[in-house]
């Protein structure tokens, strides 16, 4: 299974079952956490439901500190691990047009198919308009190749730009997660909207 | 107590340990000390120069010589197939992609067998497979390869055809090494394409 | 507080288990601590070799690591030498003869590449006082010249 490497020598299928059963589990919890409802995930913008932050910013924290903790024992070669190249303007085009979408339609890509997955129709077309704008950009891609590979910067690593260890980079991390969970209770008791949440 | 702050106290006792965790594997090697000791006494890493010049002249696809030295001396003449890494560069993450191969044997040589055994031994460590060293490196090729006469009235099959093996090498190695640096350079890029083709994938 | 420990006796359990597993494999001495980068840095220039005239010329202590598995008759070269076969290296009695040492430790074989091997093997085990002998102060160096044949040309048109 990927890069963790006492799994690394099992045939390919089983590594494919894994991925299967892996994304069983993502798909789960997203549900289990209420997010295939297009009002919670729409209240990460307006303050009143930060449901959002503390699911993806708790996933994050704990993917980084396994992973730092079995490449410490051996159980997972960090080398293999693929970093995006970053591409500053687009991710900074890519991330307003998706924020604004976001807000918009109420869904992001892998909660829209989780709230299509149990047969909600403005999911449908929020995924159909997925599409619609990946095949848009598909075919316009000739002309906004130029913006789109500008400003490459390579497969950049936060904590190797800061200059501190992966190590002391996760604590950092950890805390100023917490603090930010923290910011989102007091941003939840003062934009609380409990006309919506009482619905939820 | 709440659950949320019981979570949070793990997390940040974790993160904790993690910041003073004493040394980075990513840096290190991954083998462990008795295993790579164990690897390196094996006789069956080391090629022969005439193994070598065979599977040059069949141009077998999956052999990889990396020449280790530097650029200049690259440039001046080497085994045609092989790939400049020079020797100090070895960690360069561009690289990464050639040593993770599992299928395809990767040969390493320079003049002696210095460089080529530190080489192998670091890559060994590393944790990539299917590593070896071209025993005697391009002084042996140039003594046994470039130079060797057969000597004596009679040849034997077995002879014959460890001759004939090594006058086709020293013919292939000539030739592209007597390439006009424009020519020689064009070659390579030619198999470089090629062998993006085949690897598919964005660029 | 002490109330409030107590209601975190799970939590201070896992971290306690945690950092154990850490020392512990921190403590393992079979594991490679060092940075692969030091090794490349330390053979710049040819630091880590010494030639047979050097060693005749050096006045601080040394020993000679015979890494042969044959019995060599004592050669008045060496004036301290010790033979530890290739294979024995890291044998624990082997390993203390290798940290008592207060010198260098100068490696030997008749086949350069074992040398080298155990070279980078003991250098990333943390030794660093270690020195390859060699029969010539530069053994990379090309003993050869290639005659390029300036009429050449590729016989099949592959570009």
């Amino acid at each position: 299974m990927g890069p963790l490497s006492i799994l690394s020598e099992l045939p390919e299928w089983i590594n494919l079952l894994f991925a299967f059963v892996i994304g069983i589990g993502f798909g789960f919890s997203l549900e289990q956490a209420g997010f295939s409802s297009s009002r919670k995930l729409a209240g990460m913008f307006y303050g009143y439901d930060t449901t959002v932050l503390k699911v993806f910013f708790t996933a994050a924290i704990v993917a980084l500190a396994g992973s730092q903790l079995l490449s410490y024992f051996g159980l997972l070669n960090l080398k293999l691990v693929f970093v995006n190249p970053f591409y500053m303007n687009s991710a900074i085009l890519g991330g307003i047009i998706m924020g604004a979408g976001f807000i918009m339609g109420g869904y992001c890509p892998g909660t829209g198919i989780c709230a299509l997955s149990i047969g909600k129709v403005d999911a449908m077309i929020f995924v159909a308009g997925g599409f619609f704008g990946a095949y848009l950009f598909a075919e316009t891609y000739p002309y906004v190749q130029t913006i789109a590979m500008d400003n490459y910067m390579g497969p950049m690593r936060i904590d190797a730009w800061l200059g501190v260890s992966p190590g002391v980079f996760t604590l950092l991390l950890i805390l100023a997660a917490l603090m930010l969970f923290w910011l989102a209770e007091l941003a939840e008791k003062k934009f609380s909207r409990p006309d919506i949440t009482s619905d939820l | 107590m709440e659950a949320r702050i019981k979570y949070a106290v793990l997390l940040v006792g974790i993160g904790i340990i993690i910041a003073l965790l004493p040394f980075d594997t990513s840096e290190s090697f991954r083998l462990k000390s008795n295993e790579l000791l164990s690897k390196s006494i094996s006789d069956s890493l080391y090629l022969s120069v005439d193994q070598v010049a065979q599977m040059m002249n069949k141009e077998d696809s999956t052999v990889q010589l990396i020449d280790l030295r530097s650029a200049g001396q690259f440039k001046e003449c080497n085994i045609p197939g092989s790939i400049n890494i020079p020797f100090d560069d070895l960690l360069n993450p561009r690289w990464e992609g050639t040593f993770n191969q599992r299928r395809v044997k990767k040969i390493f040589y320079g003049n002696g067998d210095q460089t080529a055994s530190y080489a192998w031994t670091i890559a060994t460590g590393l944790g990539y497979k299917n590593n070896f060293i071209m025993k005697g490196g391009l002084n042996e090729w140039f003594k046994t390869v470039m130079l060797s006469q057969f000597a004596g009235e009679k040849i034997s099959p077995l002879e014959n055809a460890i001759f004939e093996n090594r006058f086709n090498a020293r013919r292939a190695f000539t030739q592209v090494n007597s390439l006009p640096d424009s020519l020689k350079g064009k070659y390579f890029k030619a198999k470089e394409i090629k062998q993006l083709k085949l690897d598919g994938g964005c660029q | 507080m002490m109330d409030q420990l107590k209601k975190l006796r799970i939590v201070i359990l896992a971290i306690g288990v945690l950092l154990i597993l850490v020392i512990v494999r921190y403590a393992n001495p079979t594991i490679f601590k060092q940075k692969v980068k030091s090794a490349i840095e330390a053979t710049q220039n040819n630091s880590n070799i010494i030639t047979q005239d050097q060693l005749n010329q050096l006045t601080t202590p040394y020993l000679v690591i015979d890494l042969g598995s044959l019995t060599r008759h004592n050669s008045p070269l060496f004036q301290h030498a010790v033979q530890i076969p290739f294979e024995q290296l890291l044998d624990k009695a082997n390993r203390k003869i290798l940290q008592d040492e207060p010198g260098l430790l100068i490696l030997f074989s008749e086949d350069l590449a074992t040398a080298s091997k155990a070279w980078v093997i003991l250098n990333q085990m943390g030794y660093k006082k270690l020195r390859i002998l060699t029969p010539e102060a530069n053994p990379e160096l090309l003993k050869y010249k290639f005659q390029p044949d300036t009429t050449a040309r590729l016989e099949q048109d592959s570009m």
